[in-house]
């Protein structure tokens, strides 16, 4: 009666666990090419014109210039990235809050739309919805919060 | 760009990318262990059931409702992870599949994500308020827009 109980649950252990190293196998495969890519890019100047480019509408959403680079970190790299990118900005609560809304909604592109992919469903929708509702609600929180 | 200096390149990305595969696995694994119990041991019906009127708000069925609680708590990738499985088991529709994605892809890591922020300065409260009425509300409109059946593509 025991013995069964305990077998029944180290079958239910072993599929679990097999469906875990399987789920895993899958990420790991989209994850590693994504990551070296992005990594390759960092070293190049592409990165650094797409700020360049995107200047004016950091500054329409009432942050500095400099944070558009914490901004293109975070989307195309991850939050941590951002973190740093921001951290040397100096930033009052207000700015910090406006900047975080913007990255909580919108992050990690490439990865997270490679997720996305898996699960069998188209990824573009998802970046324009995340990086839409990134800017227009940051930019409504800074309007409103007085 | 010298070989000496790509190769180093390599480096840095194949670490990086290996340490956040293994902080995946770690926390992937445990997961699907538990998920197998809560799922063989008919736990999750019930939960489901009991979440399934909290869901519907979104379009999604109470097959829906553990992938979007993994999804917001632990992460989007866990989420999708156990959006795969289900769509693979045909507990889920295309349909609820991209519902949820659309929840997800505004609102997960509520946890994790927020305190980052927080511990540079940001207020917390303001933004997870937001991010939940903006993942609801559009999550909720799309509902209203995609026709309830599979095969549908994502405009």
């Amino acid at each position: 009666m025991i013995a069964n109980k305990v077998s029944a649950f180290g079958g239910i252990f072993g599929r679990g666990l097999k469906s875990g190293l399987q789920t895993t196998r899958s990420l790991a495969l989209i994850i590693v090419p994504v990551y070296m890519i992005i990594t390759l890019l960092g070293k190049t100047p592409v990165l650094k014109l797409i700020g360049h480019f995107f200047r004016p509408l950091m500054e329409f959403i009432g942050l500095p210039g400099e944070a558009v680079m914490g901004v293109v970190l975070g989307n195309v790299l991850n939050l941590y990235a951002a973190i740093g990118a921001a951290t040397p900005l100096q930033l009052n609560q207000k700015q910090m809050t406006v900047f975080a809304l913007f990255l909580l909604l919108s992050h990690s592109l490439p990865l997270e739309a490679a997720v996305s992919r898996m699960a069998g469903v188209k990824a573009w929708p998802f970046i324009i919805l995340r990086l839409g509702a990134g800017f227009f609600l940051a930019a409504s929180l800074n309007f409103f919060w007085v | 760009m010298d070989s000496g200096n790509f190769l180093q390149i390599i480096g840095i990305g194949l670490t990086g990318a290996g340490r956040q595969v293994l902080q995946i696995a770690l926390i992937v694994i445990p997961l699907m262990v538990v998920m197998q119990f809560l799922e063989e041991l008919n736990i999750l019906k019930k939960v489901s059931r009991h979440l399934e009127k909290v869901v519907s708000v979104l379009g999604i069925s109470g097959a829906g409702a553990l992938p979007l609680l993994v999804g917001m708590t632990l992460g989007l990738a866990y989420g999708a992870g156990m959006i795969i499985k289900y769509g693979k088991d045909g507990k889920l529709t295309h349909r609820e599949m991209i519902l949820i994605i659309t929840f997800l892809s505004l609102n997960h890591s509520l946890f994790e994500d927020v305190l980052l922020f927080v511990a540079i300065g940001a207020q917390g409260t303001v933004l997870q308020v937001i991010r939940m009425a903006a993942a609801i509300l559009v999550t909720a409109s799309l509902a209203r827009f995609l026709k309830p059946d599979a095969h549908i593509e994502h405009t």
